[in-house]
């Protein structure tokens, strides 16, 4: 091979080498690559909205929205299946907002809070009881009284001038019952504590308690024991100082007024959903054991505080 | 045919510009697609943060069915200047958009299955291209979050990129062009130098040496080289004095040998001489006898008397008397005056040829008479009885010549050399001054012609006296 050759073997090799070097730096992530027309038609911002023969189901904010969610979009999905009715989800941020959709009838089912439910007999609605959950024996549950693990506080009364979270202004675990217990001891509720918040979710306050954004919360009581055991890190961050007496537990309701048949159809489900596994599974999922038809003055405790509260 | 020379820093300089240039267009290149590439993956993952960070903050607002703060989440996202679009997609439906007019539907339908794209997309409308990023809501069960990011921010860039590395790689290139030609420069300076110096390299005379730059391979090339020259010089001197003395000592030689012959030519006569001299001092001899031996002293004495003479004429040549003749008469004095010798030998002594030739030579027709008649004389001591010595006249462009051929044995190749040393001689002693043929060639030289000997295959010798026509002369 004479010089030139040499010469061209070595041209031809540095030049493979620059080829593949600028190759590989000049692949570029590849995307697909879409001629889009932006004189087409246009859509409008639209409302969420049911689709169309569906029955709307809301469920008030006891969880954050998200965890709400996750707790609900599949016992609905379920409820639909075994109803054969198309249902929808909705959520509001307040236990008030939930209330006047079901008045206003734009809701036809809602899983209400004790105390929403209260306001709605206050207000004189024809407010029926479908169905109430069973969670670990009882129709009932508790308002806990929380404060961050290293808290000094023991009482109610130590909180007095302190930060503090309440759920809702129509919630009777976190908001009623605390209050109630704070005029109880010949105190105004409104001037006992320092700062107080409204968090729109026993969740979120409780939270806020481990973190020690506030001094204390009154919070659910079925709500506080499925997060702890879910997060056990939470139960070792926070401290129970009190316990309401047995309240009686969130149900699901309809307006009278409604379409019966929607109202007969959804109890039955509810109640007949622990009979199977994957109604079980839901049900396990929620914290509750099955629905079941309320015992008379389930909820007289509660409507009486709720009567005291309530302006 | 040898290609035309380059010179060596021409070379250097090309092949550093070329490695240059070629280095920094790759950089370039490949600088330029890694920056771009770098900026492009940057956007992506910009958009896909904006997506994620809108879809987390949106979530809440999209099952609370919350239309103001979903609104506000898509005009905050397009606050940023690289944003062209966000909007909140749910089941095809719009819950929120930063097309405040409307979305453009082929927009919302864009990613619609099956299968769904999740992935990026180029979008391009109106000539413009834009990443178009989803992120979804609820694992996509709350819908999804659309951003699209106009690319013309990164075109741009890198056209700005490209100008700037461009101008870099040519600030570069010049750089580098300069420092090639400094550097292809500096290498061919030494080797100029040293070429320079062997051009200007004379063995016999002094020169400077080659100044010593630095201490690289060069310089060392350099001091070597300088070593070099000075041992030429030195080895050249060494030659130059080993002549001399050889020619010092070759004149000794022939001095000795010059000395020797005369003694020994001189030492015969004066033995006679002797001889005589004693016989006539005892007084007792006739007259006769007393007569002769006087004869014999004087012939003793002339014969000594020639050898000085001839000695003196080897030594001194006499000035010489030019006149135009033709080799023919020069060729008949030899006839006349050996005529006799030839006839007494038994040898024959001819003309050959054509010797009337008429143009003139000239010649100092007593001294080259002598010439020739060594050259006769020679030839018929050689040739045998019975034999012959030609006399032919010769001719060549601008030359005369008078050649002597005899039927001779001819010369020995060994001794051919040696003809015209003074005393060489192949008689015998007593025979032969040795001088013959060097007074001949001294007196050919004297008239600026040759003396050529050949000698034929078929035996003899040829030994030829040109001379220049006297027209050319």
């Amino acid at each position: 091979m004479g010089p030139l050759g040499r010469w061209r073997t070595v041209a031809v090799h540095a030049g493979a080498v620059a080829l593949a070097v600028t190759w590989s730096a000049c692949r570029s992530p590849e995307f697909p690559e879409v001629e889009v027309s932006f004189d087409g038609g246009l859509v409008p911002v639209a409302a969420e909205s049911a689709g169309p023969g569906a029955a709307r189901v809301v469920v008030a904010a006891m969880l954050s929205p998200e965890d709400t969610y996750s707790a609900y979009a599949q016992l609905l999905a379920h409820l639909s299946r075994e109803m054969n009715v198309p249902l929808s989800l909705t959520q509001r941020r307040s236990y008030r907002e939930a209330n006047e959709l079901l008045v206003t009838g734009r809701i036809d089912v809602a899983f209400v809070c004790t105390g929403g439910y209260a306001e709605l007999l206050a207000r004189g609605e024809p407010v029926e009881v479908l169905a109430v959950p069973v969670a670990r024996g009882e129709m009932t549950y508790r308002s806990l009284i929380i404060v961050p693990a290293s808290s000094s506080a023991t009482q109610l009364a130590d909180l007095a001038g302190r930060r503090f979270a309440f759920t809702d202004e129509l919630s009777l675990s976190g908001y009623a019952y605390p209050s109630w217990a704070v005029r109880q001891q010949g105190l105004d509720p409104k001037r006992f504590f320092a700062v107080s918040y409204f968090t729109h979710s026993h969740d979120r306050s409780i939270r806020a308690v481990a973190q020690g954004l506030v001094d204390g919360a009154a919070v659910d009581g079925l709500i506080f024991d499925e997060l702890v055991a879910r997060n056990p890190g939470l139960g070792r961050a926070v401290r129970v100082i009190h316990r309401s007496e047995a309240l009686g537990i969130p149900p699901v309701v309809a307006l009278k007024r409604g379409d019966p048949a929607l109202r007969r159809r959804f109890r039955e489900a509810l109640l007949s959903l622990h009979e199977t596994e994957a109604g079980r599974a839901l049900l396990r999922a929620a914290g509750f054991e099955r629905f079941s038809t309320p015992r008379p003055g389930l909820y007289d405790s509660a409507l009486t505080i709720m009567g005291e509260v309530l302006p | 045919m040898r290609p035309p020379r380059v010179r060596l820093w021409v070379k250097l300089a090309l092949f550093g510009v070329l490695g240059v240039a070629a280095t920094h267009t790759l950089h370039l290149a490949v600088g330029r697609e890694l920056a771009t590439n770098a900026l492009s993956k940057e956007q992506l993952a910009r958009a896909r943060d904006l997506g994620r960070l809108v879809a987390a903050q949106t979530t809440d607002s999209v099952l609370l069915e919350d239309q103001v703060a979903l609104q506000q989440a898509v005009d905050r996202c397009a606050t940023d200047p690289s944003v062209t679009w966000c909007f909140v997609e749910r089941d095809g439906r719009v819950l929120a958009s930063t097309f405040h007019e409307g979305t453009p539907s082929a927009l919302v339908t864009l990613r619609r299955g099956p299968p769904a794209q999740t992935g990026p997309i180029i979008v391009r409308a109106a000539g413009r291209r834009y990443l178009d990023i989803t992120a979804p809501i609820l694992d996509g069960a709350g819908g999804a979050v659309r951003v699209g990011l106009d690319l013309a921010p990164i075109a741009q860039t890198r056209e700005a990129l490209g100008l700037y590395l461009g101008l870099v790689a040519l600030v570069t290139i010049a750089v580098g062009v300069l420092a090639a030609l400094l550097v292809g420069r500096g290498i061919a300076r030494p080797v100029k130098e040293l070429l320079e110096a062997a051009d200007h390299f004379v063995p016999s005379q002094p020169g400077p040496l080659v100044p010593v730059h630095g201490n690289d391979e060069f310089a060392e090339l350099t001091e070597r080289f300088n070593e070099m020259m000075t041992r030429l010089r030195a080895a050249h001197e060494a030659h130059e004095a080993s002549v001399r003395k050889a020619a010092s000592s070759e004149r000794l030689v022939a001095l000795g040998s010059l000395v020797a012959g005369v003694a020994h030519e001189v030492n015969n006569p004066l033995a006679g001489l002797k001889n005589v001299q004693a016989a006539l001092r005892k007084g007792a001899l006739s007259p006769e006898r007393q007569s002769e031996y006087i004869e014999l002293m004087g012939e003793a004495l002339a014969r000594i008397e020639s050898i000085v003479g001839r000695l003196l004429e080897f030594g001194r040549p006499r000035p010489l008397a030019l006149k135009p003749h033709t080799p023919r008469e020069l060729v008949d004095d030899v006839l006349r005056l050996l005529g006799p010798a030839a006839r007494q030998r038994g040898v024959s002594l001819v003309r050959a040829g054509d010797v009337t030739a008429s143009e003139p030579v000239h010649a100092d027709r007593v001294q080259l008479g002598q010439a020739l008649t060594n050259l006769v004389l020679n030839a018929l001591y050689v040739t045998p009885k019975g034999g012959a010595v030609r006399l032919r006249a010769v001719a060549r462009p601008g030359w005369r010549g008078i050649a002597v051929e005899d039927d001779g044995p001819g010369i020995p190749p060994e001794l051919r050399e040696r003809v015209l040393d003074p005393f060489f001689s192949t008689k015998p002693e007593g025979e032969g001054t040795g001088l013959g043929l060097s007074v001949t060639r001294t007196i050919v030289d004297a008239h600026r012609g040759e003396l050529a000997f050949d000698f034929p295959s078929s035996g003899g010798t040829v030994a030829t006296i040109w001379l220049p026509l006297a027209a050319a002369s």
